[in-house]
């Protein structure tokens, strides 16, 4: 199912959702062109899923609105599911049938007539890589190959719209990365638009054209990867690695008075500080080590990534400059 | 339809793939009917009543009592030479009652003092007592048999058997349970893992997603109600029931009951977001609904408030139903009124179930 140039795959203005007392989503307002690969990137807690279900007519928004294609999400659901694929967070294929079962009830449920679904299921589980495991029970496949049926059953219908819900979220790096060269095989083969939600910047800037920031329910930044990048190649990027983990908070205090400092955020073993001077900010940093006679393992400055783009916007240890 | 079709067939299947499912479904009918029909409302083979007065009285009373028992009232009579000794007999659990027969039967009342502790017991004891007392009164003065107003029983079914008569309530708590165990606690499940949002964000409307479940639990349900009545037959002895006009009016019976029982599960689920909830709400159904339905004890006995309870719980006109066929041979048309409340409380289950089934998160 294929929509026309001129509309866009998903227009969404202004959408509002709260739960309780709570604002899941403030003032959301972005388009995605047809065959554009959009990405929602934010930390735990940032929205992105509210906003992939509320595209998905799984919950309806408080305020605004929100288009796939021609149809609104809340006046007709039931046309914008029909142009959509939906792969949830969740494992969502029944456990105890097979791979081909999941992907006929899919198919079914999406309408597709009978001899269609005999050629469309063969072919989703080609695209997927799953052909070889049409019979096995869902139940007895790794995370990575359920992964890939869930991907699969949402392209039986051969969707306008693509959403992923965080696809690769408990995958080892290897089913990953195969689970990325899916997406950019469906991408070029199909030209569907693509909406991917995930907190891995690796996989937003190799899958994505677009991709939007999400923090505390909004939209921080929205851009290509590669401009993203640009707007803050003017700043340096130092990795703080300590000897003994766990001292980010202790060191947060000390480290906002850095000259230079723009942001600072946390890292697995360590900080990383963006700075509009990385010389003069590694130069006091090496002085405060020295003073404090703190033991770190490693400090150095690097050029900015898309991960740096993202703390950049989401960091919460460092005041921004 | 065809999506509702896929649902239904999707359910079907996982019901073939974990036969565990009908297993625990039939299961806790099956003892039941087993346990409880052997159990329950059989003759009570003896009972010792401890007697004390007149010799000559007590050989025509309870005859053979030397001996020990009378075989034809099932009393068995223990000598106790004073009221005290047997008094205690009855507080130790000795005897079932305390039997006490004046020197003169036309002065004096005969006395029983009975263990009231045990309803059962005392009525049975009470019963055998005044049929003793009868015999009694015939064997000294056989004039009084012209007198009496006789009274001749046909048992119109035959001898039902508790077992037997119990038979319909059990197959009414299968379908019950496969209704929770197969439909709603399944349906509870899937929500909680997450299988229920793949089909939210297909283009299935609310009706046809809640068809396909309906349909499906109602198919289940239905299949373990024909399960336990085929397997009751055998149980309580009952092959009439296999005969295929008895069989094919059973099944359109279970079919009605499970039509409603799946809607009651369905209306207690619909909103539930976890296990807790469904397994607490199906525990206090299977009590609230099933003993005050007539399937253990006949209504009839209950308290009015409680008969009046029972006009609202579908297990009621599925039990009158089911015994009205299964013992009486009755034909549909005599109990199109249990059969019309059963599909009338199922199309309101329905209807609510629609009303409150959430389309969204």
């Amino acid at each position: 199912m294929m929509l026309s140039a001129s509309v866009s795959a998903i227009r969404v203005s202004h959408i509002a959702k709260r739960f309780g007392k709570r604002d899941a989503l403030r003032d959301i307002t972005f388009d995605v062109a047809p065959g554009e690969v959009f990405g929602l990137v934010g930390p735990n807690g940032a929205g992105k899923s509210t906003l992939i279900r509320i595209l998905s007519t799984l919950v309806r928004p408080c305020a605004g609105t929100a288009f796939v294609g021609p149809h609104s999400v809340t006046d007709a659901p039931n046309a914008v599911r029909r142009l959509l694929g939906v792969v949830p967070q969740a494992h969502t294929s029944d456990p105890h049938m097979s791979v081909e079962e999941n992907l006929r009830l899919f198919a079914k449920l999406y309408e597709v007539p009978a001899a269609k679904r005999r050629q469309r299921i063969p072919e989703a589980m080609e695209a997927v890589g799953v052909l070889e495991h049409r019979s096995t029970p869902v139940k007895n496949l790794s995370g990575g190959l359920r992964r890939r049926v869930e991907i699969a059953r949402a392209l039986v219908h051969e969707p306008a719209v693509l959403i992923l819900d965080e696809p690769t979220s408990s995958l080892d790096p290897v089913s990953r990365t195969n689970i990325w060269s899916v997406i950019k095989t469906l991408v070029r083969d199909r030209g569907m638009a693509l909406v991917l939600a995930t907190h891995y910047m690796e996989e937003a800037e190799s899958l994505c054209d677009r991709v939007a920031i999400l923090n505390t329910g909004r939209i921080v930044a929205l851009d290509s990867p590669g401009r993203m990048k640009q707007a803050l190649r003017k700043n340096d990027v130092i990795d703080l690695v300590f000897e003994e983990p766990g001292q980010q908070r202790d060191w947060a205090a000390a480290l906002s008075t850095l000259p230079g400092l723009v942001s600072i955020a946390q890292a697995p073993s360590g900080v990383t500080i963006e700075s509009t001077n990385g010389f003069r900010t590694l130069q006091a940093l090496s002085c405060h080590v020295e003073d404090q006679q703190a033991r770190i393992a490693s400090c150095s400055m690097r050029p900015i990534t898309l991960n740096d783009v993202f703390a950049h916007y989401t960091s919460n240890l460092g005041a921004k400059a | 339809m065809w999506k509702t079709l896929a649902i239904v067939e999707r359910e079907l299947w996982r019901l073939a793939r974990r036969p565990t499912l009908i297993v625990m479904a039939l299961l806790l009918p099956a003892i039941q009917l087993l346990v409880l029909g052997y159990a329950v409302g059989g003759d009570i083979p003896e009972l010792r009543v401890a007697v004390v007065g007149d010799d000559p009285v007590i050989q025509l009373l309870v005859p053979d009592s030397a001996e020990g028992r009378s075989d034809a009232e099932a009393l068995r009579g223990i000598r106790f030479q004073s009221i005290d000794a047997a008094r205690q007999a009855l507080l130790a659990g000795e005897v079932h009652g305390v039997l006490a027969i004046p020197r003169d039967l036309r002065a004096e009342a005969v006395r029983i003092e009975v263990d009231s502790a045990d309803k059962f017991l005392a009525d049975a004891m009470v019963d055998r007592v005044t049929s003793a007392l009868r015999r009694y009164d015939l064997a000294i003065a056989p004039e009084l048999l012209a007198q009496t107003t006789n009274l001749n029983v046909t048992e119109v079914f035959g001898q039902v058997p508790y077992i037997q008569y119990l038979l319909a309530g059990v197959v009414s708590l299968a379908v019950f349970m496969m209704s929770t165990v197969g439909g709603g606690i399944t349906f509870v499940d899937d929500k909680v893992r997450g299988v229920h949002e793949g089909y939210l964000v297909t283009p299935i409307t609310t009706v046809q997603l809640v068809g396909g479940f309906g349909i499906a639990g109602v198919i289940k349900a239905a299949l373990a109600g024909i399960c336990l009545l085929v397997i009751g037959s055998v149980l309580a002895d009952l092959p009439s029931i296999m005969a295929l006009g008895q069989f094919l009016r059973l099944s359109i019976v279970v079919a009605a009951t499970a039509c409603a029982l799946v809607g009651l599960t369905f209306v207690m689920i619909v909103r539930a977001q976890d296990l807790f909830w469904p397994r607490a709400m199906f525990a206090v159904a299977n009590t609230a609904l099933y003993f005050p339905s007539g399937a253990l004890y006949p209504t009839d006995a209950f308290p009015e408030w409680m008969r009046v309870l029972s006009y609202v719980n579908p297990f009621y006109y599925s039990v009158h139903a089911l015994r009205a066929v299964m013992l009486r041979s009755a034909n549909l048309w005599q109990v199109q009124a249990d059969l019309g409340a059963l599909l009338l409380f199922a199309a309101v289950a329905f209807a609510i179930v629609v009303f409150a089934f959430k389309r969204t998160l």
